[in-house]
C-alpha cells in the first residue's frame, strides 16, 4: 500500500494506524500528527475502558484501575489522572481517587494540577484544612508555576 | 456451462461477505460515534466539578467566592473542535486550569458573598444545541439538559 507521500507500508501497518487512529478517538482525543506509537495506542484504549466503567457507573475502583493503566502507558498523558480522579470521586469512591493522583504525581512529579486538585479535594470533602495547604502548597512550589500576583498577596494577607 | 474449481470464490459469496460487512458497519459506527460523543462530552461535568471544589477551597482561604468570565470562550461560541485553554482573569485568580492544554467545553463562575454557580456548555457534535452543566455550593455538577444533547 502506498500513500500520497510515496512512503510504502504493510497492510498490517496500515492496519495499526487504523486501530491507533480509532482507539484515540474512541477515547475522545485529536490524533496526533504522524501515526501514534503503541504505548499512546493502548493509554488511549485503556482510557476507553475507564470511561465505560464511569459509565456503567459500578465501580469507582474499576475506574481508578484503568485511569491508572491509561497514564502509566503514556506518561506525557495528565488527563487519566486528573479525570479518573474526578470520575472515580464521583461514582463515591473518593479513596480511589486521592490514590490516583498520589500515583500520578509519581508519574508526573511537574504538573500542578495533580497536587493542586488534591488539595481540593481534601478540604471539599474531608474539610482537611492542613493536608488541602500541603497539597496546594506542593502544587505553588513546583518550578514554572506562576500563581497570580493578587493571588499570593491574599494569601500573605490571609496568614 | 463453467464449473468452479475448488478455492474460487463465487458470486453469492462476495455478496454474502458484502452485505454481512454492511450490517456489521451499520451496527458498529453508530456504537464507535456514541463512545466518541461520550468521552468528548465528558471533560465538561469532570471540570464543572473541579472549579466547584476549587471555589469550595478558595472561600475556605480568602472567605469569598470569586466570579468568572466564560473561558477559553463564550458559551455560544462553543463547536466540535478543542481549543486552547485560555483562562479569563476569574479563573487566573482561582488558580484553576484543566488537565488538558485544549478543552471543548466553556466554563464560567457568577458568584456573590452567599455562594456561587459554575456553568459548562459544550457542543461535541457541533449540531448548534449545547449540552449545559451546572454545579452550585451545595450541588455537585449535574446536566441541566437532556442526556441525549452532545
Amino acid at each position: 500500500m502506498e500513500f500520497t507521500s510515496g512512503r510504502t507500508v504493510s497492510g498490517w501497518q496500515a492496519g495499526f494506524v487504523g486501530a491507533a487512529g480509532l482507539a484515540l478517538a474512541l477515547a475522545g482525543r485529536d490524533p496526533a500528527p504522524g501515526a501514534p506509537g503503541a504505548a499512546v495506542t493502548l493509554a488511549s484504549a485503556a482510557w476507553v475502558v475507564a470511561g465505560f466503567e464511569y459509565e456503567r457507573a459500578e465501580s469507582g475502583e474499576r475506574v481508578r484501575r484503568a485511569a491508572e493503566v491509561a497514564g502509566r502507558l503514556d506518561p506525557t498523558w495528565s488527563v487519566p489522572w486528573v479525570y479518573g480522579a474526578m470520575m472515580a470521586r464521583r461514582l463515591g469512591a473518593g479513596a480511589d481517587a486521592e490514590a490516583l493522583l498520589i500515583a500520578g504525581m509519581s508519574i508526573r512529579p511537574d504538573d500542578p494540577t495533580l497536587p493542586a486538585l488534591l488539595g481540593a479535594i481534601r478540604w471539599a470533602d474531608h474539610q482537611d484544612a492542613e493536608g488541602a495547604a500541603r497539597w496546594v502548597r506542593r502544587a505553588a512550589e513546583l518550578p514554572g508555576v506562576q500563581p497570580d500576583p493578587e493571588l499570593i498577596r491574599r494569601a500573605l494577607e490571609a496568614e | 456451462m463453467q464449473h468452479r474449481t475448488r478455492g474460487e470464490v463465487g458470486r453469492t459469496e462476495i455478496l454474502v461477505a458484502v452485505a454481512v460487512l454492511a450490517v456489521l458497519t451499520l451496527i458498529i459506527v453508530p456504537v464507535i460515534w456514541s463512545v466518541s460523543r461520550n468521552a468528548r462530552r465528558a471533560e465538561v461535568p469532570l471540570n464543572v466539578e473541579a472549579i466547584r471544589m476549587t471555589e469550595i477551597s478558595y472561600h475556605k482561604a480568602f472567605t469569598e467566592y470569586l466570579s468568572a468570565d466564560a473561558a477559553p470562550r463564550p458559551p455560544h461560541a462553543v463547536d466540535a473542535d478543542a481549543v486552547p485553554w485560555v483562562a479569563s482573569d476569574g479563573f487566573r485568580r482561582l488558580g484553576w486550569a484543566p488537565a488538558d492544554a485544549e478543552v471543548r467545553g466553556s466554563y464560567s463562575v457568577t458568584a456573590n458573598k452567599k455562594g456561587f454557580t459554575v456553568h459548562g456548555a459544550c457542543d461535541v457534535d457541533g449540531d448548534g444545541h449545547r449540552a449545559l452543566y451546572q454545579a452550585d455550593t451545595d450541588h455537585e455538577a449535574t446536566a441541566t439538559t437532556d442526556n441525549g444533547v452532545y
